[in-house]
């Protein structure tokens, strides 16, 4: 008894040991990644790029970085290399991509629609009952959304291509590393590589998280950093690009809501001699 | 009688005398070196039955057991939690983070892969994975630890180490209160962690930690519990052997 006892103290840390293993590790194989969803399959409801790019040397610092909200009105000037688009219930859209800042969505009232389609850089819109007056726009919408996470997408394929292989494999690399890890619904893949050339070091890093939902595992997140550092006579030069992806994926698109006061509207192909009211006094009238 | 002879003869006594002086003094001084070394270390059955040293040498196998503990444990827990309005970590992701324990074993050699969330400034929540590097505190803690325990041997068996009693107790706290703070050796080997830090020029100094919540994972408090038990039955012990006379020369 006594040594059984013994046995059991000796044994318990080891079996304890397990309870600290996580679930990250190298991607050694294909196996290794997960199924993710096509863009068809998924509710896609905004995707939002930003890009940074800058560099710095002895000292001196400069960068040009875009930030841009989803449905903010920034600065031209500040969205050149930004764009984002969300899509509600009703197909409601807003799409912001430096020339075209969009809101487009529609109201019922009663039995009878309407659509309203407002630029939001100019703060001005119009309110018609076409409902084909916000197709192209919408059209522009899904188009962004569809090429954003296919954007991920071959990012993802891109990363298979690296399983199996090492630095040695690829010319001038001195490093490279793939790893991956799951946490509860959620799994992130990491892809490290450094490349040498004469005076110049390229780290280029690839972080891509995916979410499950309902119809599996989708991209939600990812950031790309390359950091290229030239050694020149005065000293090192470190250039640097950043690109960065939000995607959310819903299992049902929300309503879409916005307060008009900030915007000037108009009646699209009419005039106030064409309004009438429902007491049927026109417009002009009154 | 000539004088010559009496000359001689007390030459000779006086080189005897000489003689057995420098020997009795060598007997003594050899003596007195003996007595010392016999007292430095003394085993005998009588001396393992006093209580003292039972605790003593106890101490020293919990605090091998502790050792070995803080070694197969999970000693580091990495969760997530908003700690403030000001936080911009996605609430919803980080009450989705299961907790995630790094085992002792990783959080001292390395060389197994975690994961946390890099928050960038611009909005991706990223789950990266990294390998765990090799903890030289940590280590060096239990290295200590050890070398406390062989000390202790030591102490319990030579009355002239019996003044450093307090210090091996006061090792054992210490390794205890270190392995307690292995979250903060972990992030300082691994290198992150650091409060925010966003500089865009310097891409290693780029994410956010606002809400990144690395705490003791229950082997760590396991550990330092044993740690302390060992510091008491050791401190206990030295208590009793001071009661209850000391007495290593062997007569008891």
């Amino acid at each position: 008894m006594k040594k059984s006892g013994l046995f059991v103290l000796l044994l318990a840390p080891l079996v304890l040991i397990s309870c600290g293993v996580n679930t990250a590790k190298s991607v050694s194989s294909l196996t290794d990644f997960l199924s993710a969803s096509d863009v068809a399959s998924l509710k896609i409801a905004a995707t939002s790029v930003k890009t940074a790019t800058g560099s710095s040397s002895a000292g001196q610092t400069s960068s040009s970085t875009s930030q841009a909200a989803v449905s903010s009105t920034s600065s031209s000037s500040e969205t050149t290399s930004s764009h984002s688009a969300n899509l509600y219930a009703n197909e409601d859209f807003v799409i912001t991509n430096g020339t075209d800042n969009y809101i487009g969505f529609s109201k019922a009232y009663g039995s009878i629609n309407q659509y309203f389609l407002i630029n939001a850089s100019k703060k001005t819109g119009f309110v018609t009952n076409d409902a084909t007056t916000l197709d192209e726009k919408r059209a522009a919408t899904k188009a962004l959304l569809s090429k954003d996470y296919s954007d991920l997408a071959a990012v993802y394929d891109l990363m298979k291509t690296y399983v199996g292989k090492s630095a040695k494999d690829f010319e001038n690399m001195t490093s490279l590393s793939l790893t991956m890890s799951v946490n509860g619904d959620v799994a992130g893949y990491t892809l490290l590589t450094t490349t040498k050339e004469n005076e110049k070091s390229i780290e280029t890093r690839y972080y891509l998280t995916l979410d499950r939902f309902d119809s599996g595992w989708a991209f939600t997140n990812y950031s790309k950093r390359v950091t290229t550092t030239s050694k020149t006579s005065k000293g090192a030069t470190v250039d640097y690009a950043v690109a960065e992806y939000t995607v959310s994926v819903v299992s049902a698109y929300s309503s879409f809501s916005l307060s008009l006061s900030a915007y000037s509207l108009y009646l699209k192909d009419a005039g106030a001699k064409d309004v009438t009211f429902t007491d049927g006094i026109p417009l002009t009238a009154k | 009688m000539s004088i010559s002879p009496l000359i001689c003869l007390i030459l000779n006594v006086i080189l005897l005398i000489s003689f057995m002086e420098q020997m009795l003094t060598a007997a003594v001084n050899d003596a007195v070196a003996g007595e010392e070394k016999e007292k430095f270390l003394v085993f005998s059955k009588e001396t393992l039955k006093r209580p003292g040293v039972i605790l003593r040498l106890s101490s020293i196998v919990v605090c091998l057991l502790a050792i070995i503990l803080s070694a197969a444990l999970p000693m580091v827990a990495i969760e997530y939690a908003s700690y403030s309005s000001s936080t911009t970590f996605s609430a919803d992701r980080a009450a989705r983070f299961p907790q995630e324990l790094i085992s002792g074993w990783n959080a001292l050699f390395g060389g197994d892969y975690f994961s946390y969330y890099l928050k960038s400034k611009y909005g991706p929540e990223l789950l990266y994975t990294t390998k765990a590097q090799f903890n030289g505190i940590s280590l060096g803690i239990l290295i200590f630890a050890f070398v406390m325990a062989i000390f202790a041997f030591f102490v319990t068996f030579s009355k002239r180490l019996e003044k450093y009693s307090k210090v091996v107790t006061l090792g054992y706290f210490i390794g205890g209160l270190g392995m307690l703070c292995s979250p903060i050796w972990f992030m300082v080997s691994n290198s992150f962690g650091n409060s925010s830090a966003v500089s865009t020029a310097d891409l290693t100094h780029y994410f956010l930690y606002d809400s990144l919540y690395v705490h003791d994972a229950y082997g760590a408090i396991v550990s330092c519990l044993v740690f302390v038990l060992a510091a008491i039955l050791f401190a206990v012990g030295t208590s009793r052997e001071m009661a209850g006379g000391d007495d290593r020369g062997g007569e008891n």
